[in-house]
């Protein structure tokens, strides 16, 4: 008998290494904010305490008002906190030399509507007193980077909602920083361009930047975040890692190759001897939506269909790689991505549908008995080692991504 | 330095990139030309009419111009978050307010050098009942107003330049070359004149104290638009100008018969009167001195900006750049 337990409560606790050095420390935050005549009118944050490590990718969520916002900005120095302490790089946030450090992208991309994109990225690089060479030279890898270098004469004015985003990204990663934080990175952006904000919070990661993300769109969250916090009512309600989150320690998950009707008939009944047969489900895995639309996209790029709008050039910031000026690196994320995602037709996706109910069970098991050629059996993995395959497989893929040795 | 720089030249090009700073460049100096181009019947004091009327419009568009580009610069920037992600950046909030003062006040001043030449140009057009239009001085200078804007429109074409921004600088400079051109190198008689009409040179102290004026009311409206949006900035900006105009009548004899808050109120209160001394040029009088009274304006005015530049300070410093939502 297989214990497909075993593994996974062995698992080590997964708490940020301690002795990582503190980037932010927010203890006992709270801002009450007031009316024209000084009464308290709203407690946008109550009595806040997270730290957060170099290298962690962390993530406030929460509905829309529960004071994510209202926290970042405080981090920023922007708000004053009513009661509390924050630290930023053992600084005060409003202190100037912490905001050298700081990458900052706000939730609302309203930059200088009547500088173009080259102007913007010039002036905010000024601000970082970043020489005219450095900054020229940032600037055309950033607008390449956010896929902007064909509009870059159009004024930020007439950009759309998510080319706003994208060269508010780009202004926020000019001065190569230590923390950025990004307040709903992915709002406005197009599928393609969340797919590529993910990849570069992933990258920025493993350059050991620090990165904090408020969205409520949990899906972006669940992809790059190592811990986040859940804001309601201005309280957080839940901390921690995402795995101590999201694991259900009570069921477990198989992936396996197509296996012939008996050997399946042989698991299955092995299964049911400890397992009611009303709590075992059986399906094929499906490929998610924004890779088919990737896929989709890869095809008609590579019929080169022109457009108006942002490009997916996305080439990772020289300056922002590891190493960057020392490796020509010229792979582009996205085609790299697209690439390891073999588009897959509509038809065929219709054909793979879930059955998921029980009273399918057998169908399904028919149905993946019905294998072409049986193949080996793989050895049965574990949700954790799964885990770690695909730990591996990401790290492969941004070690590509970032020149090769992470 | 660098960021106070920085942030003082985005500002200027922020604000001659806007279409009104266009349209008031080009509506005024026109309106100002036009009026020295028309027959008053005044008795005489038709040039007088001119005169006067151009340094108004100067000085009211100006005022004008001012609460707009303050408004624009910070209160809008504070309202839209634009401001927020330049503040995320290490830059203090006093080079912050102070970029932002000097580049509204660049803006606003170009526009204002432009009337003032306008106004010069029209001191030497305007003619009375015996006299002419500088048909030639209008048609070249309308000239030059066409010729800018056809070089807004070649840069945007050509290099997707701004064409506001490209018009109304090429404007200024095409404005100073006629200028020069008209009163240096171009004589203009009016029948019946033995001399040839010259530019009112007296025009030029009451120019620079409507330079001063604006200064000022710069200062003021930037120190609105810290706490303020663009509409309550307007309105505080008018309460401060009217009752700064009557400052001497209101609290001025009051506090001359003892009255220790009319002195205050007098002495905090810009009194706008000052700044203007139109009435004395055209009384002709002799105005032995004038300079010297520019300079003892400039003393005033340095205390007053002095005091509206503090209060913008301790307004802004240390201000919630957020609301609540």
């Amino acid at each position: 008998m297989i214990d497909l337990t075993e593994n996974i409560e062995k698992q080590p606790a997964s708490t940020p290494t301690d002795n990582r050095e503190n980037v932010v420390s927010v203890r006992a935050l709270s801002k009450v904010f007031k009316d024209f005549w000084g009464r308290p009118k709203a407690k946008a944050v109550n009595d806040v305490s997270f730290e957060i490590k170099k290298g962690e990718v962390f993530g406030l969520l929460g509905p829309n008002g529960s004071g994510k916002s209202t926290t970042i900005k405080m981090l920023l120095g922007l708000l004053n906190p009513t009661k509390g302490f924050i630290e930023i790089f053992g600084h005060s946030p409003r202190h100037v030399k912490t905001k050298e450090r700081i990458g900052y992208l706000p939730e609302e991309s309203y930059l200088y509507k009547y500088l173009d994109s080259r102007e913007t990225l010039d002036f905010f690089g000024n601000l970082f007193q970043l020489h005219s060479e450095e900054r020229a030279k940032r600037a055309e890898q950033l607008l390449e980077m956010v896929g902007l270098n064909q509009v870059r004469s159009r004024t930020v004015g007439e950009f759309s909602k998510g080319m706003q985003r994208r060269i508010g990204l780009a202004q926020a990663l000019i001065n190569d920083p230590d923390l950025v934080i990004l307040d709903e990175p992915t709002a406005g952006l197009d599928p393609i361009g969340c797919r590529e904000v993910k990849d570069l919070i992933t990258a920025l990661a493993n350059r050991g930047k620090t990165v904090i993300i408020s969205s409520h769109l949990l899906s972006d969250v669940e992809d790059v975040c190592d811990r986040v916090v859940i804001y309601y009512g201005g309280k957080i309600q839940a901390m921690g890692t995402l795995k101590e989150l999201l694991t259900e320690r009570e069921t477990v998950r198989l992936t396996l190759p197509t296996l012939p009707r008996e050997k399946m008939d042989q698991v299955l009944a092995m299964i049911r001897k400890d397992v009611a047969e009303d709590r075992i489900q059986i399906d094929n895995p499906t490929q998610n939506l924004e890779s088919y639309f990737l896929g989709v996209v890869k095809r008609a790029r590579e019929n080169e269909q022109q457009t108006s709008g942002a490009t997916s050039g996305s080439t990772v910031a020289h300056y922002l790689r590891e190493g960057g000026e020392e490796k020509d690196q010229k792979a582009k994320i996205l085609d790299r991505l697209a690439a390891d995602l073999a588009p897959t037709p509509i038809a065929e996706l219709l054909e793979e549908k879930p059955a998921t109910t029980e009273q399918k069970q057998d169908a399904n098991l028919a149905s993946l008995a019905e294998a072409e050629a049986p193949k080996p059996v793989a050895p049965v993995v574990s949700k954790a080692a799964e885990r770690k395959a695909s730990d591996e497989k990401a790290d492969d893929k941004l070690s590509s991504l970032l020149g090769g040795d992470n | 330095m660098r960021a106070f720089t920085t942030i003082a030249a985005n500002t200027f090009l922020e604000l001659v990139r806007q279409p009104v700073f266009l349209l008031l460049s080009t509506a005024t100096t026109s309106f100002i030309i036009i009026l020295a181009g028309m027959p008053y019947f005044g008795f005489g004091e038709d040039a007088k009419l001119v005169r006067d009327s151009s340094l108004a419009i100067t000085l009211f568009v100006g005022l004008l111009a001012a609460v707009v580009a303050a408004s624009s610069a910070v209160a809008g920037e504070l309202r839209t978050g634009t401001a927020l992600a330049v503040l995320s950046k290490p830059v203090p909030r006093v080079a912050f307010l102070l970029g932002k003062y000097c580049g509204i006040v660049a803006a606003v001043w170009l526009l204002a050098f432009t009337n003032l030449l306008a106004s010069l140009l029209a001191s030497r057009m305007a003619y009375d009942a015996y006299g002419d239009a500088d048909t030639l001085g209008i048609a070249v200078f309308f000239g030059a107003i066409a010729l800018s804007f056809l070089f807004g429109a070649f840069t945007n074409y050509f290099h997707r330049r701004n064409l506001s921004g490209d018009a109304f600088l090429s404007q200024v400079i095409l404005v100073t070359g006629v200028f020069l051109i008209l009163t240096f190198a171009v004589e203009l008689k009016h029948p019946g004149q033995s001399a040839a009409q010259t530019v009112d040179w007296r025009l030029l102290p009451a120019g620079a104290l409507i330079l001063f004026a604006l200064l000022l009311l710069s200062a003021i409206a930037l120190a609105c638009s810290t706490r303020l949006d663009t509409v309550p900035t307007l309105i505080v900006c008018t309460i401060i100008f009217l009752a700064g105009l009557v400052s001497d009548y209101a609290f001025g004899r009051p506090a001359e018969q003892g009255a220790w808050w009319a002195a205050i109120t007098h002495a905090i209160l810009p009194n706008w009167q000052l700044f203007w001394i139109t009435d004395a040029i055209q009384s002709d009088r002799t105005l032995d001195g004038i300079w010297r009274y520019v300079a003892k304006t400039a003393i005033y005015l340095s205390a007053h900006i002095g005091i509206a530049l503090v209060v913008a300070y301790s307004l802004f410093e240390n201000r919630d750049l957020a609301g609540d939502a």
